[in-house]
């Protein structure tokens, strides 16, 4: 019984877990894998080597009859360019985004295989139809040759440059930058090896050459330029100048080896000088004058242009007057104290104290005003330097004759009864006498005052026409010149005409040191006494002098002669012997005064 | 639905025990047969044309062995009536390869079936051999395992889906008996007819499958042929 229970639960169990059917059957189809595939993958307009230089639009023209497209990968190297569904027909390549060089540009096509497989029903296989280029990209900024070695040879310079070893080589310029001209092309090539080239029309200067590359492309369409190298032979130039016998100049100037020469050319005040022979370098030129130092162009001339527009290049030299330099007070109202030995100096809006001993200025002060209006004076220096007066703005300012800081101020009200002068000039005397010299343009009548500036006190007035202003006191306070006459003061207290008939207002001076005025008539000049009147003297001048003045220092009469402003001479004669102590020529435009025993110019002086 | 059988089981061999006047027979039956599957290979054709390719069903429901076990008990001296429970499959294999892949999808049917059986015999003279009669009918519950798997290159992928189809059927036959070693082995041939519902999801019966997007309906069909070796085991006289 047990067996047989056991039987039928081993019988049961086997019958839950009874053996199903199993399938084992296989089935298998041979399939060609290999297709042949008909295609054609072109790009337009491009060969198997594509040049790449910026942005490139590829065309593909993809040809793949019978054949179902499923899309395309577009690389350049390992990089996917694009890819997608498509047939891809056209990329934009921009070529800057990658480095230079080679690189292989594939474009790829997956179509349907079409073996008629499993995988293909499914569309699970592809076949990859690829067709790659030789891309070559250069983007790289033209490296310009470099100027390497500059050396004259034959007369001309001779410059050696690198050659031009890049791509795309279209033309290439030599440009040279001379002196200060602006630079310009010396010469051109179409040969990207040409290294030597000549520059025949160089005479000296600094001079810069660098090469200018042109490439066949658009990016860099001004041109670049290598590294330039500089050369210099000095220009010709004056070397010295010295003063030789009777005052003559002689100039030395340098040469310029090379044969683009063709002329020198030196000019100055003294004169012009040209010559075509290169070795003459010597120059002599007769006196030039004293007072002024000789601004001197040498100008060499080539046969061919330096520049677009010039064919000389100019060398620009001082050369220094005679004599010892100072100041220099060009247009400057120069008042001189001999006492003191000051100089009181109003040059544009300047006041300066100059030491005339030492040689150097004392005090300085700004004043912003002209020394001289219309001819009338504004400052005032008494002979013995005590009085120092000056007009600013119409207010008379006495000033310290050793600061040059006001004093006192006075109105015109202040000193005179009546005011109303368009303008005015002044002049004081040792016994500080202010003379006032005023113009009324509306009346016509000028007045010169003369106050006693230590009394406050009008002493005389003096009406005339037109011309009164032009006025000049002398140094003892006793004497005036009023246009073209002299008043003498009496002893009463009144003022004298002296009479004398002349239109000329430089007819007259005074001497500063003695009680005498002067009168010129011709080459006659008549010295009388202010407290007499009477003539004491006569000189006579070799020319007649246009202007003259008697110095205090010395007590020299001293003028020039009514010419052209480079034809004057200054003459000096003695008072006493009346002896020509000295006829010197000035130059152009120069005027000089005597100052004890020296004669000086505006910015040179020399001994008497 | 193995609980359900084991129950059943169980309870059969307690009322048989109960019942049992004349001997109790336990009866492990071996059977082969043929099955029509019409239907199912129907359905092979159209996954074969679903495949796109040239895939070939390599197995067709072919003819396989049914195992069962039952319990019988002897009405009269020649009559015996019992209920059995049988396990029985087949299978179909659409099958394609080529050097890209492979494609497969097995239809693996099985059903268990119980039911109830009566026959009667009639010795032969003194051999001891009895030629008998009966008929079987009996409930289907039948199962529908789909297996696919593809393989295209090295990708991979598969899937299996079952359903569940109810049905019945009824199998007359005739055989031969004798005992042996006082255990009665009956061989018998027969023909089974039945009916079946289609094969829908478990526990859905409205998720049917239908043969294609029309409304023929997918049904298995387990008629055919049977031969049968049974051998009575008596448990209880």
């Amino acid at each position: 019984m047990k067996q047989l229970l056991r039987l039928c639960f081993g019988i049961l169990s086997c019958l839950l877990l009874a053996c199903d059917y199993s399938p084992s059957g296989s089935h298998f189809e041979e399939i060609n894998p290999n297709q042949q595939v008909l295609a054609d993958i072109t790009l337009t307009d491009q060969q198997d080597t594509i040049f790449v230089r910026g942005d490139l639009n590829l065309y593909f023209n993809v040809f793949l009859p019978d054949r179902e497209y499923y899309g395309h990968t577009l690389e350049l190297g390992d990089q996917m360019l694009s890819n997608g569904d498509s047939k891809g027909g056209a990329y934009y390549f921009q070529s800057e985004k990658y480095s230079d060089g080679f690189h292989t540009l594939r474009y790829t096509a997956y179509i349907r295989s079409g073996t008629g497989s499993l995988a293909d029903k499914y569309r699970a296989e592809a076949i990859q139809v690829s067709r790659t280029w030789v891309v070559q990209i250069y983007n790289s900024a033209p490296t310009a040759p470099a100027v390497t070695h500059i050396a004259p040879e034959d007369g001309q310079l001779h410059i050696t440059s690198e050659p031009y070893t890049g791509l795309l080589f279209k033309s290439m310029d030599l440009v040279r930058q001379l002196s200060d001209f602006p630079p310009h092309i010396l010469a051109s090539t179409t040969d990207p090896n040409t290294t030597s080239w000549t520059d025949d029309n160089y005479i000296g200067g600094p001079v810069t050459y660098w090469i200018v590359v042109h490439l066949d492309e658009k990016k860099y369409s001004t041109g670049t330029a290598g590294t330039a190298a500089s050369y210099h032979y000095p220009m010709p130039a004056i070397l010295k100048a010295s003063y030789e016998v009777d005052n003559q100049v002689k100039i030395t100037f340098s040469s310029t080896p090379f044969k683009s020469f063709k002329s020198y050319v030196l000019s100055s005040d003294m004169g012009f000088f040209e010559t075509y022979d290169r070795n003459d370098t010597v120059v002599t030129f007769p006196d030039p004058g004293f007072g002024r130092d000789l601004p001197s162009t040498l100008r060499t001339y080539t046969k061919a242009s330096l520049s677009y527009y010039d064919n000389w290049y100019a060398s620009y030299n001082t050369i220094p007057g005679r004599g010892t330099a100072w100041g220099p007070f060009e247009d400057a109202t120069i008042l001189r104290s001999a006492a003191t030995d000051r100089f009181l100096i109003w040059q544009a809006g300047t006041l300066y104290l100059y030491d005339a001993a030492a040689m150097r200025v004392l005090q300085q002060r700004d004043v912003s005003y002209q020394s001289m209006d219309h001819g009338l004076a504004k400052s005032a220096l008494s002979v013995d330097g005590r009085y120092a007066y000056i007009v600013l703005n119409d207010v008379i300012h006495r000033i310290s004759p050793s600061t040059l800081q006001t004093l006192e101020t006075y109105q015109l009200h202040d000193l005179l009864p009546y005011t109303d002068y368009n303008s005015f000039g002044i002049g004081v005397s040792n016994n500080h006498r202010l003379m006032i010299a005023a113009q009324n343009t509306a009346t016509g009548m000028d007045t010169v005052y003369l106050v006693d500036m230590e009394r406050r006190k009008v002493l005389t007035r003096i009406g005339k026409e037109i011309g009164a202003a032009y006025s000049e006191l002398s140094s003892d306070g006793r004497a005036m010149r009023v246009s073209q006459s002299i008043y003498l003061e009496q002893s009463n207290g009144t003022w004298q005409d002296q009479a004398h008939v002349t239109q000329d207002t430089y007819a007259f001076a005074f001497h500063p040191t003695k009680p005498l005025y002067a009168y010129k008539e011709g080459q006659k000049i008549t010295l009388y006494s202010t407290i007499t009147g009477a003539r004491q003297k006569i000189i006579t001048t070799e020319k007649e002098l246009f202007q003259y003045e008697i110095d205090a220092g010395s007590s020299h009469l001293f003028g020039y002669e009514e010419k052209m402003a480079r034809d004057r001479n200054l003459y000096v004669y003695n008072l006493d012997t009346g002896q020509r102590l000295r006829k010197l020529k000035l130059a152009d435009g120069v005027i000089a005064f005597v100052y004890k025993d020296r004669i000086f110019s505006h910015e040179r002086f020399i001994q008497l | 639905m193995r609980h359900l059988l084991l129950t059943l089981l169980a309870g059969i061999l307690l009322t048989g025990s109960a019942l049992a006047q004349g001997g109790l027979y336990v009866s492990p039956r071996l059977g082969y047969g043929t099955f029509q599957m019409s239907l199912m290979k129907e359905f092979q054709q159209r996954i074969i044309y679903e495949t796109q390719v040239n895939a070939l069903a390599t197995d067709s429901f072919s003819p396989y062995f049914q195992y069962g076990l039952g319990i019988s008990t002897d009405l009269t001296e020649l009559t015996r009536v019992g209920t059995f429970i049988e396990r029985g499959s087949t299978g179909g294999r659409v099958a394609y390869e080529d050097y890209s892949g492979e494609i497969r999808v097995d239809n693996l049917v099985n059903y268990t079936a119980f039911g109830f059986l009566i026959n009667t015999r009639k010795p032969l003279g003194n051999s001891g051999i009895s030629v008998m009669g009966g008929i079987e009918v009996n409930g289907f519950l039948s199962r529908l395992r789909m297996l696919s798997y593809s393989r295209i290159y090295d990708t991979r992928d598969s899937s299996e889906s079952d359903f569940n189809s109810f049905g019945f059927g009824v199998k007359p036959y005739i055989g031969l008996q004798r005992p042996f070693f006082n255990m009665p082995v009956e061989l018998s041939a027969g023909y089974l007819a039945g009916m079946n519902g289609p094969f829908h999801l478990p526990g859905q019966q409205d998720s049917y499958l239908t043969l294609n997007n029309s409304d023929k309906k997918l049904k298995p069909d387990w008629n055919g042929l049977r031969i049968n070796l049974t051998i009575s085991v008596p448990i209880m006289k």
